[in-house]
């Protein structure tokens, strides 16, 4: 596999003075990889996402994307390599129709008018924004907003996607449409990188969970081995699942992470 | 009692698709009310209507129909008077925070309503006693993590004792440890008998206390009962868009598989006293 990320003992502040909030962060990762980094406000998810296309440099260490070290490059220069859908969708939205919206990207990369309509018409097509090319943002729901700037950021054809809680004030079913499309660009081969606090979205949809707490990685594993670390979770202070809890006390010693899991495990519990 | 009327009640905005439709409910005082449904569906309007800021506040274009508060019909009510029986907490504290310090963004409201000193003081320290916040009394609170600036809002809102207490989305901007701050600040909150009408999509935390789930589609009540009814409806439930908690959709699977639980979980240590329950009827058969 190919390493399309690599992020070696970064530590970063944002002034001298102040303290770090990244502390030596190491974390490789390939492509087509869905990598899910969780933890509480202020561990550092969003300043170290931040990082991987040149918004912020290390103070120490090194950012190297698809071979090339963000020391020596721009963010421009990675905005057709890496896009990043921000948490908040207004703070992002600035055209007046949908159209002028979704191409800005597309011909700020220039694209010929060709293929900017049709980046247009397939990032719209992707997100499932069923909505003229002249309507106006303001009039979406937040829902519908969140899904343009997704749409924003796909128009550019990026190959890693770098989601900054996308979900946050979302509807269930805006959620599972927004985990849909991310779960379709990684089958085609993209990365994706998804800041959440929904953690049942997470073990749901990503391959990988890389838990944060005060500017440190302290677990990187698959969503059934974090999840299931009663110990860990209880010190980053995130609630395990409903169903492994019932699990537990239940005193059945595998623990399930999903409702189907549970279903399956007290088929057998019931029975014995 | 009585605390909230609406009599088909019919709203729009101006330039906007929002809108609701023949609304009528009635809420007791007491109630802890959940409203819910997909995006766009009228929640939030629902609530500006309930608390009267429709129409005190934001113009629409139409606005057919009543609401009552304590009696008073809304319209023929001056907003001064009604923001002293309703308080209002929004998604994002720092939009509602001002003060210079957490005592002086709580006492803003008491010192408009023209209190007492004496009395200001004593509410306010029950109050920061109230939401454990006794000791950033002095600190700033837009410096508090976003868990604590919530409660900071929520101590704003109940140090001017409104019996009638509205909650959009209040912890959609907060991580998990915020969200059960604030979460377990209303669990609180029922045992002083005040009425809560909140919108919030984490509902795994709160369903176990909500008297009654209200859900809207499209501008209208769909569905009005308590939670255990309401999530028993599971093509309407997912209908609407609604994930219900994990506990209650193991419970969904596990009716299909055939095993007998006597009723709808709301937590999981109801859940897990129903599965021992059920083990206990299956070996008393079987021996």
């Amino acid at each position: 596999m190919q390493k399309i990320i690599e992020i070696r003992d970064v530590w970063f502040r944002y002034q001298k003075e102040l303290p770090w909030v990244l502390k030596g962060i190491s974390i490789e990762i390939e492509k087509g990889e869905s990598v899910a980094i969780i933890g509480q406000n202020g561990c550092g998810k969003t300043t170290l996402v931040k990082h991987l296309n040149a918004l912020l440099k290390p103070t120490k260490g090194d950012v190297i994307i698809n071979g090339i070290n963000t020391k020596g490059t721009e963010t421009w220069e990675l905005a057709k390599f890496v896009g990043h859908v921000f948490q908040y969708p207004d703070s992002q939205i600035f055209a007046d129709t949908i159209f002028n919206e979704i191409s800005f990207g597309p011909k700020n990369l220039g694209f010929a008018t060709n293929d900017i309509q049709k980046a247009v018409d397939s990032s719209l097509a992707k997100v499932k924004l069923k909505k003229s090319l002249d309507t106006r943002p303001e009039s979406l729901s937040t829902g519908e907003k969140e899904r343009l700037v997704v749409a924003d950021i796909l128009a550019m054809m990026p190959e890693i996607l770098i989601l900054d809680e996308p979900t946050t004030g979302q509807d269930y079913s805006t959620c599972t449409t927004i985990m849909e499309i991310t779960k379709e660009l990684v089958r085609s081969g993209k990365t994706v990188i998804i800041v959440s606090h929904d953690m049942e979205l997470i073990a749901q949809w990503s391959d990988r969970v890389v838990v944060m707490s005060e500017g440190m990685i302290v677990k990187d594993g698959t969503p059934a081995e974090i999840f299931t670390d009663f110990r860990l979770l209880q010190s980053v202070e995130i609630d395990p699942f409903q169903v492994s809890s019932l699990a537990r006390l239940l005193g059945i010693t595998e623990i399930p992470i999903t409702v189907d899991g549970m279903a399956e495990l007290l088929r057998k519990w019931k029975f014995s | 009692m009585e605390v909230i009327k609406a009599e088909d009640l019919t709203v729009e905005y101006y330039g906007s698709h929002f809108f609701l439709k023949g609304v009528n409910l009635s809420i007791k005082e007491g109630e802890i009310v959940l409203l819910t449904g997909p995006s766009a569906s009228g929640k939030t309007m629902l609530l500006y209507c309930l608390s009267g800021i429709i129409p005190h506040c934001i113009n629409v274009k139409t606005y057919e129909g009543s609401v009552h508060i304590n009696g008073s019909e809304v319209r023929k009510t001056k907003f001064a008077d009604i923001t002293k029986v309703c308080g209002y907490v929004l998604q994002n504290p720092t939009s509602q925070i001002f003060g210079m310090s957490v005592e002086e963004d709580m006492v803003f409201g008491l010192e408009n309503f023209g209190i007492e000193r004496d009395e200001i003081q004593k509410r306010l320290d029950e109050t920061l006693r109230f939401i454990n916040l006794e000791k950033y009394r002095e600190a700033n609170p837009l410096l508090l993590s976003g868990g604590e600036k919530q409660r900071v809002v929520i101590g704003s809102m109940l140090v001017t004792r409104p019996r009638i207490i509205f909650l959009d989305e209040p912890t959609s901007n907060l991580d998990p440890r915020g969200t059960k701050e604030v979460l377990s600040l209303l669990e609180k909150l029922k045992e002083t008998k005040k009425t809560i009408i909140l919108v919030e999509r984490k509902i795994e935390h709160i369903v176990p206390f909500v008297d009654r789930v209200i859900a809207l589609d499209n501008g209208k009540i769909v569905s009005d009962s308590e939670p255990r009814k309401f999530f028993a409806d599971q093509d309407l439930v997912k209908k609407l868009g609604v994930n219900p908690p994990q506990v209650i959709r193991l419970a969904y699977k596990l009716i299909e598989q055939g095993i007998n639980i006597r009723d709808l979980p709301m937590s999981v240590q109801e859940l897990y006293s129903m599965l021992l329950e059920q083990r206990g009827c299956l070996n008393a058969k079987n021996h």
